[in-house]
């Protein structure tokens, strides 16, 4: 009879208890709190640069023209090698010589646009049988500033290799670098 | 023999009046607690209640979550809608205005932190392209009583700590002030390789850069504990109310 009220007690203890840590729980969890949420992007879209030229040779002069064939403004530079005993003068409006021996159009070169004409003149005093003049030409995409404003040519940096972040090889397989 | 019985119901019934008291007790104590807190703006209860929360871009809302009348109201717009004008091409290496902050919209006092994501994805793809690196996604962080939490941060995710009580009403300094692309997206390049023919193409070309920002608002009465309750994170709140990151025990 002893045991029956002592269990009926602690029931009754557990239910109290219970019904206090019930109570204590809905106060621990009424906090306030709120979330927003915004997203949004831009697709990149790098376009091209890509760059041809065109050569035409008279009177011992070489005219170059540049032409940007790609989507994106550019920067262009060229270069001409021959053989020592013949010298290379160069000359023509927008056009100035580097350290590097490379000769820079200081414009802009607009996405299919063409370049002011740069003219080699070959110095064929001592010239014996057939010779090459060869011709170099590169571009950069012209870059920028914080501010967004463009680079001019000499801000460039010429010296910038591609990154390969990838190769794929023929027969499937992927290199990453 | 029925007095016997008598006894028997007598102690059952009084420890059980004695817990009904106990209990009676403990919810006239939260009533009262409750009382003390609102007893000075009790005309204004009701607002009282409502917290909000709005992430401004440039000096505008573009997303805001306010409980107002008992419901939520929202508003959202996307991030970037504005950055390009249009026909406007993105420009590597320039700095884009991107001047984040938080805005208080309730009408209660809060502790704000800010959740910031970053990502490249393809084609409409939802997935981000985990190849392609997110640190390139430059977001200037200004500091400003802004705390980042570095356990927390990863490349693709950045968790920012408004350091004070932000007010009803009040804004918090801007916690980012610029996006850019890095410049050297501009020479990262894929080449693939088919017989004698080599084709190099841009490895960014035609991927989606994304940025997504999410907002977290607290109370601030009880902060440390309604932190910890609602964000899952220990923090300390001092006596002057700033809030540093790690609590009593950690």
């Amino acid at each position: 009879m002893k045991r029956k009220r002592n269990q009926k007690r602690m029931v009754l203890a557990a239910a109290a208890l219970v019904l206090m840590a019930g109570a204590a729980t809905k106060e621990a969890m009424a906090y306030f709190s709120a979330h927003v949420t915004a997203s949004g992007g831009h697709v990149l879209e790098l376009g091209s640069v890509s760059t041809e030229i065109q050569e035409e040779v008279a009177d011992w002069t070489k005219t170059i023209l540049i032409a940007n064939t790609g989507d994106s403004a550019c920067y262009v530079r060229v270069r001409a090698f021959a053989g020592s005993q013949y010298g290379l003068t160069y000359g023509g409006a927008d056009w100035t010589g580097g350290n590097d021996g490379y000769y820079y159009y200081t414009n802009i070169l607009e996405a299919q646009a063409e370049s002011a004409a740069l003219q080699i003149k070959i110095d064929h005093t001592e010239a014996e049988g057939d010779f090459n003049v060869i011709v170099v030409q590169e571009c950069i995409p012209v870059p920028y500033s914080d501010e967004g404003e463009p680079l001019t040519w000499d801000q460039a940096d010429w010296t910038k290799s591609a990154d390969i972040v990838k190769e794929e090889i023929p027969y499937g397989g992927e290199v990453e670098s | 023999m029925r007095k016997r019985k008598n006894v028997f119901w007598l102690r059952p019934a009084l420890l059980f009046a004695v817990s009904g008291v106990l209990l009676f007790l403990s919810t006239v104590g939260s009533t009262r607690a409750a009382l003390n807190y609102y007893s000075e703006n009790y005309e204004v209860r009701l607002n009282v209640s409502s917290i909000g929360v709005s992430l401004l871009e440039n000096g505008k809302v573009v997303s805001s979550r306010n409980y107002i009348d008992n419901e939520w109201s929202e508003t959202s717009r996307p991030l970037l809608e504005n950055m390009l004008d249009q026909d406007e091409k993105l420009v590597l290496g320039r700095k884009y205005s991107e001047s984040l902050a938080v805005e208080n919209s309730g009408a209660i006092d809060s502790y704000v932190r800010v959740i910031l994501y970053k990502n490249w994805t393809k084609d409409e793809e939802e997935a981000a392209d985990t190849e392609l690196s997110p640190d390139l996604i430059r977001l200037e962080l200004t500091g400003e009583d802004w705390i980042e939490d570095t356990n927390a941060s990863t490349r693709e995710r950045t968790v920012l700590y408004y350091t004070k009580v932000v007010p009803s009403g009040g804004r918090t300094p801007a916690f980012c002030s610029s996006l850019s692309l890095d410049p050297s997206i501009g020479r990262k390049v894929t080449v693939s390789r088919e017989g004698s023919t080599i084709r190099t193409a841009y490895a960014y070309d035609g991927y989606r850069f994304n940025l997504r920002a999410e907002v977290d608002a607290v109370q601030n009465h009880n902060a440390e504990e309604a932190i910890k309750s609602a964000w899952g994170v220990n923090v300390s709140v001092s006596a002057d109310g700033t809030l540093s990151l790690g609590g009593a025990d950690d």
